[in-house]
Formats: C-alpha cells, structure tokens, sequence
C-alpha cells in the first residue's frame, strides 16, 4: 500500500498512483488537522498532487527526491 | 471472450475505427481542417494506447505508423493527400480485421500480423523517413509560435536560483522557453498522468504547478477531474519538447523567453553600505574592460553584504553576466544604473525613452483617438497570423487610412507627416516598423492591460469558459451508456416474458369467477391485471426505445465504399446522405446492411456511367447517388436514387425472356414498370460482363429475399436516362408482431396482420373449380382459394357456420390475394416472435411460435410459403 493512514497523519511512499486518489480523498475528508510525510515518496500522480492542493495538509517532511520536493513546496 | 475488459476495448475500438473511417474521406472532400486533423490524431493515438494496454504488438505498431503518419499531416509538414488517405484507410482497415480476430478468438492470426507489419513499413517508409520535410518543419515552427512571453507571465514568482540557472543556459547560447500547460479535465480517463510527463520533460529547469479553479467545497469534488495547470521552463529546442508533449500539444503552449525577462533583482531595497562609490567604480571596469578586477570586488561585495539585499541581488546578476562579456555589457549598464536609482533594471533601447515620452504625449491625444489606434494595433497584431498577402495588404490598408484620419482630423500635421513617410516602408512583409511606431508613440498611453486582454485571447488557455464547456461536455458523455447487445435481448426476452405471465391474470379471474364462483376476487384480480398491463405496455415501449438506433449506423459505412468503388472503376460519384437520423429497431438497421450495400454497388456499376460518357449525354461529370431514409407509418423508408442512365425496361424484358425467365407471352403483354421489377427475378444480370463489383446474377433478388425475410418489401421506379430509385420498405420494429388468431381443426394459429386483407363468409356455392383449383369472385376479382387444413396436411373438412358458410381468410401474398379457407376468426394479438430453431427451423410453413396468455403455444403461420407449400 503506497499510503499508509495513521491517526492524522499519512505517509505517502513510492509510487502514489490514481487508484489511491479515492482512499487519500476519503481521508482527508474526514481529517480536521490531516499531515502528510514525504519523505519516501518517488512520484505521485497528478490526481492525488491535487488534493494535497485542495486540502493543504502539512507536510511534516519533504520528499527526498529534489524535483519532487520542489513541486509540493512551490505551488501557489 | 470472458475479459470484460478486451470486451470494452473492442467495442470502443470499432467507434473509433469507424470516426477515423468518417474523418479521413471528409478530409479528402473538404481539405484540411485543423479541427478534424487533431480529432483524427487523438483517435489514433487513443486507440494505440488502448491497443499498447493488451498483448497486441503488431496492432500496437501500425498504429504508432499511421499515428506519426497523421502528426505529420497535422502540423502541415505533409500535406494531406488521396494517397495518404488511402494508407491509412488500409491500415484502419488491417486494424479492424484484427479487431474482429481478437474478438472471435481472442489473439491475432498469423497472416493479419503480417499485413499489420507490412503496413506499418509502408507508411514508415513512404512518409516518415524524409529529412528534408522534417527540417523544413523545424523551420516554420518558430515563426508561427512567435509570442511574447514577458506578456503573459510574471518572471518574478520564479525563485532567483532558477532564474540564474536559466539565464545561464541562455548565456551558453540555448534557447529558453516557457512552458504552460493546461492538461484537459478528462486526461486521468486517458490513463495520462500530467505531473509525470512534465517531471519528464527534456532540460527542466523550473517548474510549478497550482489548481486553476477554485474548490470552495472539497468534499464536492471530482477526484477524477484535472485541475491542475502547470508551467515550465526548459532548455530544450522546441523540436524536442514538441514531440515530448506530441499527444497534449493542444493543451500546450510554448513561449521564447529573452534572457532579460528573467534578470529581475529583488529584495530588501533600504540598508547596507552606500554603494555609489562601487557603481562608479564599477563603470570604470567595465569602459576598461577590467574584467578580472571587477569580478573580484563583485565577488568580495557579495560576501561582505547580507543575501537578503537587492544589492546583493543585483550583484549576484552581474557576476554571472561577467563571465559573458562584452555581449552582456548593456545589461550590466542597465543593472548598475538600478542601482543608483533602486528601481528594476531597464533593458533594451525602446523602452528607456518612451518613459519620458509618456507624460508629453499623453494629453495631446483625446481617448477614443488612442482607443482607435489601439483597435489597429490588435488587429496589427493577428495579421501575423494571416497567410494570404492580398488579404494582409488590404487589412493593412485600412489601419493606416484610419490612423491617418484620426490624425488629420486631431491636426497633428507634424504626426502625420511622420507616419505619412513610415507607412510608405510598410509592406504585407514588414509591418513591425509601424507597429513599433505605435507603440513608441503612443504605447504608454494605452491602457495597456485592456491591450493584453485583447491581443492574446489565446494565451489564456484555461479561461473558466472553456473549463465550463468541458466541464458540460464530459457530462453529455457521461450519460450516454454502452451495453452489450445481448444485455438488452435479455431485458427484452424478459419483458416478453412478462407480458405472458401477465396475460394469464385475465384467465385466472375467469377461472375464480366461473370455476371457484368468487367474483369479487375475480373483481380485483383484474383490477390488478389492469395496473400490471399499463405497466408492462410501458416497459414494452421503453425497450423499443432503447433498442431503436439510427440508420446513421448502417448509412456511416456507404461514403467509404462509394469513394472506394468510384476510384475502381474510374467514375466520379458524390454520395448525398439525407435523413440519417432516421430510428429504426437495431435488427432492422442491421438487416438493411447488405441489400443497401447491393444497391449502392449497382448504382455505381450499371447506374452512373463514366465521365466521359455522361458528358456527352450533358449531364454533369459527376454523378449523384442519394441515400435517403424517412419514416412512413410504421415503417421506415430507405431511397437510393442515382442519376445514371436508369432502366432500360425493354432490354431487361429481352434479357428475361433470353434467359427463359419470361414466356413469350409474358414478354409480349409485361408493361414497364413490370418489366423493370424483373430486375428481382433470380439469376438476373444485365452486365455485359461480370465485374469484381456486381453483375454476377446475384445481386437484386439477394436484396429482395433480404429485405422480404425481415416483413419489408423493395421496390424500383426508373427514367431512362435520368435516374433509378429503388424503395427499400421495413417495418420500425419486428419486436413486437401483431398477429390475427384464427382456429382450424380445433387449433389455433397465428397468420402477421400485415399479411391480412380481409375476413369475409362466402357460402359453398360460390367456390368454383377451375382447371382444378378453386376460385372464388371477390368483388369482381377472381381469388384462388386454399383449404389451410390441406396445406396443413390435417385431414377434416373445414367447419360452416349455420347459415352454410365458410370463414374465409383473404391474404395479400407477393402482393397477390389469396383466399385461405379457416373454421373461425378469432380477436387480435400483439405477440412476441420466437423463431424455431435447430430441426424444427427447417419448417417454414411457420415463422415460429408465440406463447399466449393462458400458456399455450401459438404457431406463427407464414403466408407465404403456406402457399408455396401448396404449388409444390
């Protein structure tokens, strides 16, 4: 499982593809506080990259990866 | 066939094929359209993708082929020809071939890779191995994408480390461009990932990515929407980032970026040392082109000051740029001259004195003057875009007329003179002059930002409209829902089903009324029965609606075949399709299939003639063929008329009765219009010789037994030399048969009421045997009359009523009446049809069975092999 959910924190890692966007969204739906963690995260899809931007959790820790962290950090 | 997903795969695939099919001869009638060429793209590519998600490497190939074939054509590097069109309509068509293998058997045949491989080389090498084309295209490209980056985008959003590293790319001699790409709301349906292809793309340098609406409820929204825009920059030529966003280059735009656009210093502007001392000193380096020295106190400066600066920044741009001179010197000037004033750098040699120009000018023009000269300035801008030179040269015309009138009538003679000389250098080719003068002249004045508004309409690709429109159009898909046909035989057979079932209540209220003596259970069972029929009358109606398809269906296959044809046998034909959203029930679509396709091949073979032929008769080049369908009553109507040279009534009587088709005295007393029906007859041909086409013998009574088979009937109507319209007639639907039920030998049987003409009693007397058969006067016709107990073998004489009568049927057999002797006429039913099957198949006397309410079986009689049973 690409995501693991614990309490209000989810730890995204590897690959996050399509097929999580509606576990990711059902999560945030119900999470007041939510928190992401990156760190072992290689790449997501654009799916799930947007609902990082609608639901802004905070990222308690950056992607390892350098372009990736930048994506997550830049937006607007 | 038990994956559900290769099911879906074909039936999406033959909707594709089947628009390709559509876009590619549309192309070759009307000419290029962009539209219809990026449509013709995304179906390809969507296919190749949809085939690379299976095993299916050969498909998988010629479609890459043709995909590339069909990106050359659409960015005009190739321009679209008859050739191209038949290339790839083999190749559409080796696809479709292995379609219909995967779906029989479940892989590809041997022989079909072959030709898919084949094809695939073909294309390859007829059309994507010319470098002199590709170049050419390279070369076109930066012209047309000329667009103004600094316009559209505010360089300052990307962090400063970026910038550096761009302009330092720049500096080496790249090329920069800019990047926005706007992914379609679908593209996750497409299994394309945007954030993967951008993460990919060649030389990034910088990137960002935003939502491009708002969501102000998330818990309303679709997941599987895109929303997210994305920009970028890059280092790479345009050719390469062209073929990296080849399958989203709608959704792309590339803009040239100046490496001045993304110089911008920044931070805090009040503090730190005085710097006079370095700018003068700074000067002084670089008129002595000091170089080594001036780096070396840029470089000692940077330590000293704190990284937060715009001093610091400002030196930071000017340390890189060193390195670049003295090409760089102008922008190191302009960045020292920032300094002094603490104001952003000001590159470039225009814009400096308009600056000042701006307070002078401003008043001397009344705002709809510059209003006016803004208008012409857009409509300078597209000319751009404009190919035609007459066109450009008017348009041009017009703007200077206007600005001269608005100048003259403002008194400016010293502005007129001016522009009266500038608008002598400007031609089609070279307007920049002018606009430049606009600009400098008044560029300041206008309100620039309704200018940006106006001239680059396009670079707002993902304005909320056109969001909206996806947005509504995605739903308008969305509903429409495919389903396997068998599906819906099923829901049909079960709503038959349903209506037998409920056909015993009626039964069951007699039986409780006479049998059990309880009427008012009787009572509310029909009660019931009532609320149950209105129901299942509905549901009845709604199956027809759902199985009711248009005779687009059938008619979408005929411009292909038509153009195909034509070109074999040198004819130039032009297919006229009236009426093609005409509703049919699907089995009557499908069943129109073949005898049209019979039809049309007629026409184009013995119908219209060549072009040299029809132009000596005055007739134009090109001939006609019209398919036309229309509804009439309850059945649909379908018209092939062509304006060839029609019938030849008396030749065709010749031929007939050459071929023993006709007696001689039928030959002596047939009319015309018989004589054309006897095209009909079995075995009849008027083709000189046989052609790969028609002319086999085969062709017209192959349509008549078709249409006949399905309760339609075919008819054909002639002018010698001006035209031929044959008549196809079907009923809307043979769901649903209605039937009259009629009794013999204490059976019931079923005889179609489209075959029923009357129902009359004739008494003994009046059956009157001639030469052995038995007729009867009919109100002065004379009908031969059938005893259905004989045709049915059943040996009991037929029952008279009391007053000595026979119940007689009268019957409208291959449009003759038939009199068929019955013992009693029963009420009407609608019935549903069930055709035998396996040995009782062979049994044609009936058209099959129906079970009625009460649970018995009906049998269907045929008509007309009832009475063909009896000849025999």
């Amino acid at each position: 499982m690409p995501v693991e959910f614990k309490n209000n924190t989810a730890k995204l890692i590897d690959l996050v593809s399509i097929e999580d966007a509606d576990a990711l969204f059902n999560w945030f739906l119900e999470r007041k506080k939510p928190k992401v963690d990156l760190t072992e995260l290689c790449h997501i899809h654009t799916a799930c990259l947007q609902l990082l931007f609608v639901f802004k959790p905070e990222i308690i820790a950056h992607p390892e990866k350098e372009d990736l962290k930048y994506w997550l950090t830049t937006r607007q | 066939m038990s994956n559900p997903l290769i099911e879906q795969f074909i039936i999406e695939s033959r909707d594709y094929l089947q628009r390709i099919g559509e876009i590619l001869i549309v192309l070759e009638e009307n000419g290029e359209d962009k539209n219809l060429l990026n449509e013709l793209f995304r179906l390809v590519h969507t296919l190749k993708g949809n085939s690379g998600l299976f095993d299916f490497p050969s498909m998988t190939k010629l479609l890459h082929a043709s995909e590339d074939l069909m990106n050359l054509v659409r960015e005009g590097t190739i321009p679209y020809s008859s050739d191209i069109a038949d290339l790839l309509l083999e190749a559409m068509d080796i696809v479709s071939i292995i379609i219909d293998e995967i779906k029989d058997s479940g892989s590809i045949s041997h022989n079909s890779i072959q030709l898919a491989e084949k094809k695939a080389k073909e294309i390859k090498e007829k059309f994507l191995k010319s470098p002199e084309k590709r170049e050419q295209k390279i070369e076109e490209k930066p012209e047309k994408k000329e667009e103004i980056a600094e316009k559209i985008f505010d360089f300052s959003v990307i962090p400063e480390e970026f910038r550096i590293k761009a302009v330092k790319e720049a500096l080496k001699g790249k090329k920069i461009i800019l990047i926005q790409y706007g992914p379609e709301a679908e593209c996750f349906y497409k299994g394309e990932d945007p954030l993967y292809l951008v993460r990919n793309t060649p030389e990034l340098i910088w990137v960002r990515s935003y939502l491009r609406e708002e969501i102000p409820d998330p818990s309303l929204m679709d997941i599987y929407q895109c929303i997210t825009n994305f920009e970028l920059l890059s280092s790479a030529n345009k050719e390469e980032l062209s073929e990296h966003f080849k399958y989203v280059l709608d959704q792309v735009k590339f803009f040239d970026v100046e490496p001045t656009d993304l110089i911008i210093p920044e931070g805090e502007k009040n503090g730190g040392p005085v710097y006079e001392d370095f700018v003068s000193d700074a000067i002084k380096y670089l008129e002595e082109n000091n170089v080594q020295t001036f780096k070396n106190a840029v470089k000692s400066l940077i330590e000293l000051s704190s990284s937060e600066l715009y001093f610091t920044s400002v030196l930071r741009w000017i340390e890189l740029l060193i390195d670049y001179l003295p090409k760089t010197k102008n922008i190191i000037e302009a960045l020292l001259q920032s300094l002094e004033t603490m104001t952003p750098p000001k590159f470039g040699l225009e814009k400096e004195p308009t600056l000042p120009q701006k307070k002078e000018e401003k008043p001397e023009f009344p705002e709809e003057f510059l209003k006016i000269l803004n208008s012409q300035k857009i409509v300078l801008e597209k000319l751009k875009t404009i190919e035609n030179n007459i066109i450009k040269t008017n348009i041009l015309q017009s703007i200077i007329s206007s600005i001269e009138n608005g100048l003259m009538s403002l008194k400016k003679t010293e502005i007129l003179n001016e522009f009266q000389e500038l608008s002598q250098k400007t031609s089609p080719k070279d307007f920049k002059l002018l606009k430049k003068w606009i600009e400098t002249k008044f560029g300041f004045s206008l309100p620039s930002e309704k200018v940006d508004e106006t001239v680059s309409p396009e670079i707002t690709f993902t304005s909320t409209e056109s969001q909206e429109k996806e947005v509504s159009l995605s739903h308008t898909i969305s509903k429409v829902l495919k389903v396997d046909e068998t599906k819906i035989d099923r829901l049909m057979n079960l709503i038959g089903e349903f209506v037998v079932a409920k056909n015993s209540l009626p039964y069951l209220a007699q039986k409780a009324d006479n049998f059990y003596g309880i009427s008012e259970l009787s009572k509310e069972i029909k009660a019931q029965y009532s609320v149950l029929n209105r129901i299942s009358e509905e549901m009845q109606d709604a199956i027809m609606q759902i199985r009711m398809v248009p005779v687009s269906t059938v008619f979408q296959r005929f411009p292909r075949l038509v153009r195909d044809l034509s070109k074999k046998l040198n004819k130039k034909v032009k297919l006229v399709i009236e009426g093609e959203e005409t509703e049919a029930d699907k089995n009557v679509i499908e069943s129109l299939s073949d005898p049209l396709i019979h039809i049309i091949r007629n026409s184009l073979d013995h119908g219209i003639e060549t072009p040299e032929e029809r132009i000596s008769k005055g007739k134009p080049e090109t001939g006609t063929i019209i398919l036309k369908a229309k509804h009439e009553a309850d059945h649909v109507l379908i018209e092939v008329i062509d304006d060839g040279k029609g019938i030849d009534a008396e030749k065709i009587k010749l031929k007939a009765y050459q071929k023993g088709l006709i007696t001689e005295e039928q030959f002596e007393k047939m009319k015309e219009n018989e004589a054309i029906n006897l095209i009909f007859l079995p075995g009849f041909s008027t083709a000189e010789s046989a052609t790969d086409l028609s002319g086999r013998g085969v062709g017209m009574d192959v349509v008549r037994t078709a249409v006949e088979k399905f309760g339609g009937s075919v008819r054909v109507q002639s002018v010698i030399n001006k035209r031929t319209t044959i008549t196809l007639s079907l009923p809307l639907s043979m769901a649903v048969s209605h039937v009259m039920i009629i009794e013999s030998a204490k059976e019931k049987y079923g005889v179609p009421m489209e075959s029923v003409v009357e129902t009359v009693r004739i008494s003994k007397q009046k059956i009157k045997r001639v030469k052995g058969k038995m007729t009867t006067v009919l109100r002065n016709k004379i009908v031969p009359i059938f005893y259905l107990n004989d045709l049915l073998e059943i040996n009991k004489p037929h029952v008279i009523n009391e007053e000595g009568k026979y119940a007689l049927l009268v019957l409208s057999v291959k449009g003759e009446l038939t009199g068929v002797v019955v013992d009693k006429f029963h009420e009407t039913a609608d019935i549903i049809l069930k055709p035998f099957t396996g040995f009782l198949a062979n049994m044609k006397v009936f058209a099959g069975t129906a079970i009625m309410g009460d649970g018995s079986v009906l049998l269907i009689i045929n008509p007309k092999e009832l009475i063909n049973a009896s000849r025999i």
